[in-house]
This record gives structure tokens, C-alpha cells and sequence, in this order.
């Protein structure tokens, strides 16, 4: 059922099982499990079933770091920001998941074999086709597509399958709205989440609407699902009782913010044999029936032996370099002049010669890098007001010029791989400097700022997602990633739900 | 004649092998000289496009502030494919696959050079400013 927070009457309050705030990748995922459940459930969504500029705005805010655009980030309806995903899928790696002696503050409390149960459901849930991320083999189209053999070990290929992209807020509508024991309240957005007095568990949540409106829910169990800066956000906003916000006691909550930094053309590749190149390397493929892209990676034992943080890349194709052809004349880098007599080269020594006049091939690149965490790198709140009179978000993002250099060194060892092999070379245009250039990019992907760690003095929630020291609070979503890893999260938004939705069956729900 | 105390036969045989390789020292040279140049040819005939080579070569020399000379680099590329297997006098096959060999294992140890943003190996730079040096002294 969708009940418009707008028409509940003023100062109702309303009795539920659990309460989950947010209808995103997280909070809708969680619904539906619970679906069905002996447990009644309250959806709470600030937004309505569609975009409304006026409710986006809410998460308008200040950025005072790496710059970065908080209100075009995300996106507040119904489907959160599945509204306007690209539905990239990879699940993270296992060393991702360890406490890696050169990364501070590495090092979750599960692993990735606690995961892999869930991302088998997770794959269902986002409409993704097989689990073989790293298996070649189920991508090869009957052996003509193979993955370029680079020497050396350090530079792998895996491949990301693609989600539709699943619009969960149109796709689970229906769902949603007939689940007997689930209510949807729209229009609704959590003011605060109002502990006992000794903050020791949740009592209820103050939630208003634009129009004014305001009303209670007193939920058994709540889970934030709220995003990856409001989860924080609201913890922060959550302060009646606890000055310093709930589950912030040792003022962890809003800290550790980590993003994907993305960068446009990091390198160029030249290739001798075009055809070398299976079609998923270029663009998104369709193979048994799903949308799939090889990128490439680098491996474990190269991360360990050089203590990197990881890269993911894409490469496309850009240009034939041919000798029967001018280089363009246009062309501002005067280093374009280079490239035939580049791949004349490589094909004079390592490569096989050339026997026409196709030398080569120019490839673009694009590459998303694991950043560090950072405890500097926070959210907290800002003293500008939103709509509702709440303290809106202040992001300083924080990137470090060891972040830059592990991605520089990653390049380089990229132009290894395709030396050794004999048949490329390729081009660093990442430039070697401290600073991190504004105009480099990032994926809306907003993570760590309720990290998840054994030790509450190491992290706000544990390894059930749980917060630390409140007995009835849970969060979902991406903030609870203890590192970012390199590659996109919403998959892993999606199993680690599911992992938190069965908890609760388990703890919670059979108990009620 | 009795050699001083503080002489022992070691000195002497060490300074005896000095000199000697003293007075070899300008047969040495020239041939070093002539074997160099000889495989200076012998390298740039393995480039199909020696022109586009020597405009490689010299942006990496003038990036780096060297002055390209002949006997100097081929010699110096000649050291590195005798570790792979090549000798003077060799057949071109046996010159191309030691420098290939010799590429990919500058590719593998990380040494590269930067020219113009490209990631090149050391042997394959060194190749380039060769074929710069010796387009430069070529007569106009």
C-alpha cells in the first residue's frame, strides 16, 4: 500500500514493526524480503513515485573539498538513484574485503565468501544474467572472443555484466504495493530518528513532509537506507539526546567519505593486431542474452607485492593509424606524429611486420581508482538550512597525492604488460603531480561514512550492519563499506541488503 | 732483480695486466669502433620506417638533453643483445629476436622511458635515437 505522507493526519503516529528509511536499491530490497513476513513493515520515502524538483533540492548542500555536486548525485523518489543508473555489476574482490597492511583503516569483518551467497541473489534481484564475472570462458562465443594474454601477471581482464539497468522503484512497484504487511509512506521524510534517553535504542522517527505536515512512527527495528551521505546526515541530524548524533560517540558517523575518482583518457593504448581485440573489450556486448564488457584489473599478487590500491579500466576504440592516410592535421597533440612511426616500430622489433597499410589502432580509456580511507574525508552538517529546517550536508572530500600515485603506478604497470606482450604501447596522460585536478571526475558513488568494523572504536555499525551501542538501529547501503574498492556499488548494496534483510528474518522478525 | 718488500707478485701481475691491456687499448678502440658502426647499420636496417624512428629518437633526446652519438648507442645496444644471445656477424633473424627479447625484458624490469606521454623500453628509445643520430649524419 502507498499512503501519501501529505494526507496523514497531523500528529498521527503510527505503530510498526521495522521502519526503513529510504526506497533505493537498499531499502526496496529489504521490503521485499521482509515481504510476506509475520513483521509489519514502513517504507518511508521523502520522495513521491516521480521526480519533484522541489524534493531533490533537499539534498542541496555545501562542498568544501574535492569539488563535487551534491543535488545532482542522487536521486530522491521512489527507485532512488536506480532512477538513473547505468546498472554496472561486478562483484568486489576478496582482497578487498582484508585488512591490507599498506591501506590504513582497511579491513572489513566479513568476507567475501560471507558475501557470495548473497550477490548470487543480488545478480537476480538486479536482472543480471550469470555469475561469471571472471570466468572468460562463458563470454568467448564459442571460442572466437578470447581475453588479450598480457605477460607478466599484473594486469588481468574481468568483465562487469550490466543490470538493464533495473529501475527498482518501477520494476518492484507492484510488488511493493500488494506486499500485505508493507505500508509506503511517500512524501515522507525522516526530521529524526529520537532514541530512549539513554540512547541505547530507537523510540521513534519524527518525519514531516513539504507541505508541513508532521507525524510519528515507532518502529520495533529501523533501518537507514538513505544513501551513502544521508545515512550520515541523518545520524548527525539525529541529536536531541545525543548532542553529537546517534551512534556518533566516538565521532566516527560522517567520516571516511570515499568515492570512485573517474578519469577520462588516463592512457592510450596503440594495438599492431586490431583483430586481437575481442568485441567486449570496445563497447557493451550481448552474450547469452546479457549485456557484458571486459575491462581490465590488476591482479592480487601484483596489489600485495606493490601495495597498490586497485583500477579498473574500459578502453574503446578510437583511430586506424595507417601509412596511406596523413596523420590529421587538425589535431592539437603533436604527439599524434609519433604514432605510425610508433607501431612501425613495435612491429620492426616484437611484433610480426606489417603487411599493408592498416598499422595499428589508437584506443581510448577510462578508469574509476580505489581511493584510501581517509578519516578527514567527511561529511558533517552544514549550518544552511534545508526546506524542512534541517542542517543540510557539508562534503569535504579528500583525496590524497598517495591516491594519485598508486593510480599513476597502475598506469605504469598497464604499459608493462602491453610492452612485454609485444604488440602495443601505450601512452600515460595522467599526469605525474601532487594535486588531484578539478576538472578529474567521479561515479556518485558515496561510500564509507558509517563504516563497518568490529571494533566500535573503528567503525559505526558492526558486522550485521547493526550501529554500534543502539540495539534497534541498522544501516544499508553503501556507507557501511569499510573500503571502496574499485569497482561499482551497487551490487554489493543489493547482497549486502539482502544479507541484513535475511538478520533480521532470523533475529528479529521470528521473534515478533 | 729483487722486487721491493712493499711490491708483492700480485701487484706486479695486476700492473702487468694493466699495461698489457694498455697497450691493446687503440687496436681495441678501433675495433669496438668498427664493430659499432657495423652494428649500427645492422640495427637501423631492422627498422621498416627509420625516418619515424629517428623523429621518436630525437624528441627523446631533446626531452632529455643528450646528444645523440652513433658508435655510443650502438655499442651500448649491442651489450645489452649479447645477453640475448646475439654476436657480431649474427644473421638479422638472430638480431631481431634478440631485440625483441632484449624489449620485452626492459618491458618486464619497469625500464621504460617517457617520451611524449608513450612508455617506451630503454633498448627501443636508445634504437630511435640511433636512427636520429644517424639521419643527422647523413649529409644534406
Amino acid at each position: 500500500m502507498f499512503i501519501d505522507g501529505r494526507k496523514v493526519p497531523e500528529g498521527t503516529v503510527i505503530e510498526t514493526d521495522i521502519a526503513i528509511i529510504g526506497a533505493g536499491a537498499a531499502g526496496i530490497t529489504i521490503a521485499r524480503a521482509l515481504k510476506g513476513s509475520d513483521a509489519s513493515v514502513a517504507l518511508i520515502e521523502s520522495g513521491g513515485l516521480d521526480f519533484e524538483p522541489d524534493t531533490q533540492e533537499l539534498y542541496n548542500g555545501e562542498s568544501i573539498g574535492v569539488p563535487y555536486t551534491l543535488d545532482t548525485s542522487r536521486l530522491r523518489y521512489f527507485g532512488g538513484s536506480t532512477n538513473h543508473w547505468g546498472g554496472w555489476c561486478r562483484p568486489f574482490e576478496p582482497i578487498d574485503f582484508e585488512q591490507r597492511d599498506w591501506v590504513p583503516y582497511s579491513g572489513w569483518p566479513i568476507t567475501r565468501a560471507d558475501l557470495d551467497p548473497y550477490y548470487i541473489r543480488a545478480n537476480d534481484v538486479a536482472h543480471v544474467g550469470p555469475f561469471a564475472y571472471n570466468d572468460a570462458d562463458a563470454w568467448s562465443d564459442g571460442g572466437k572472443n578470447k581475453p588479450l594474454d598480457l605477460p607478466g601477471g599484473e594486469v588481468v581482464t574481468r568483465f562487469f555484466e550490466y543490470s538493464p539497468p533495473l529501475r527498482f522503484g518501477v520494476t518492484y512497484r507492484e510488488e511493493i504495493a500488494k506486499a500485505p504487511n508493507v505500508k509506503t509512506y511517500l512524501h515522507s521524510n525522516v526530521m529524526e530518528i529520537v532514541p530512549t534517553e539513554d540512547a541505547s535504542s530507537v523510540e521513534s522517527l519524527r518525519v514531516g513532509t513539504l507541505s508541513g505536515r508532521r507525524f510519528e512512527i515507532r518502529p520495533k527495528l529501523v533501518i537507514l537506507a538513505a544513501g551513502g551521505i544521508e545515512n550520515a546526515r541523518m545520524l548527525l541530524l539525529s541529536n536531541s539526546v545525543q548532542k553529537e548524533g546517534l551512534g556518533n560517540g566516538r565521532g566516527l558517523v560522517g567520516r571516511f567519505f570515499m568515492e570512485h575518482p573517474h578519469i577520462d583518457r588516463p592512457v592510450e593504448i596503440l594495438m599492431t593486431k586490431p583483430d586481437l581485440v575481442a568485441p567486449y573489450y570496445k563497447t557493451y556486448t550481448k552474450l547469452n542474452g546479457t549485456n557484458i564488457r571486459a575491462v581490465f584489473m590488476f591482479s592480487d599478487d601484483y596489489l600485495r607485492k606493490n601495495r597498490r590500491l586497485g583500477t579498473v579500466m574500459t578502453w574503446y576504440q578510437v583511430k586506424e593509424i595507417r601509412t596511406d592516410k596523413d596523420v590529421e592535421e587538425k589535431d592539437p597533440d603533436p604527439a599524434r606524429a609519433m604514432e605510425p612511426g610508433l607501431l612501425q616500430l613495435i612491429h620492426s622489433t616484437t611484433a610480426d611486420a606489417a603487411d599493408g597499410p592498416l598499422l595499428g589502432m589508437r584506443y581510448g580509456s577510462g578508469c574509476a581508482t580505489e581511493q584510501s580511507p581517509n578519516p578527514d574525508s567527511r561529511v558533517t552538517l552544514s549550518s544552511a538550512k534545508d526546506a524542512l529546517g534541517l542542517n543540510q550536508t557539508k562534503l569535504d572530500w579528500r583525496l590524497s597525492s598517495a591516491d594519485r600515485a598508486n593510480l599513476r603506478l597502475n598506469m605504469e604497470a598497464l604499459a608493462r604488460a602491453f610492452g612485454a606482450w609485444g604488440n602495443g604501447s601505450v601512452r600515460i596522460l595522467f599526469q605525474d603531480r601532487d594535486k588531484w585536478d578539478e576538472a578529474e571526475g567521479w561515479g556518485n558513488h558515496h561510500m564509507g561514512t558509517t563504516r563497518m568494523a568490529a571494533d566500535p572504536r573503528k567503525g559505526v555499525v558492526d558486522a550485521n550492519c547493526k550501529v554500534h551501542g543502539i540495539s534497534n538501529l541498522y544501516v544499508a547501503g553503501s556507507s557501511v563499506f569499510t573500503t571502496s574498492t574499485t569497482v561499482n556499488p551497487t551490487l554489493t548494496i543489493v547482497a549486502l541488503a539482502l544479507r541484513l534483510a535475511d538478520h533480521v528474518q532470523q533475529h528479529f522478525v521470528k521473534g515478533v | 732483480m729483487a722486487l721491493p718488500r712493499s711490491i708483492s707478485r700480485r701487484h706486479m701481475l695486476i700492473l702487468g695486466g694493466v699495461a698489457a691491456a694498455a697497450a691493446a687499448l687503440p687496436g681495441s678502440l678501433a675495433f669496438i669502433e668498427h664493430e659499432s658502426g657495423t652494428v649500427a647499420d645492422d640495427l637501423i636496417s631492422m627498422l621498416s620506417d627509420p625516418q619515424g624512428a629517428a623523429e621518436i629518437g630525437q624528441r627523446w633526446v631533446e626531452a632529455a638533453g643528450r646528444e645523440p652519438n652513433t658508435q655510443a648507442l650502438a655499442h651500448k645496444i649491442a651489450k645489452r643483445l649479447r645477453a640475448h644471445g646475439w654476436h657480431p656477424g649474427a644473421a638479422p633473424e638472430e638480431m631481431r629476436a634478440a631485440l625483441a627479447a632484449r624489449i620485452r625484458h626492459d618491458f618486464e624490469h619497469g625500464d621504460m622511458v617517457d617520451v611524449s606521454g608513450w612508455q617506451i623500453s630503454r633498448t627501443s628509445a636508445e634504437l630511435c635515437a640511433l636512427a636520429a643520430a644517424n639521419r643527422a649524419s647523413l649529409p644534406a
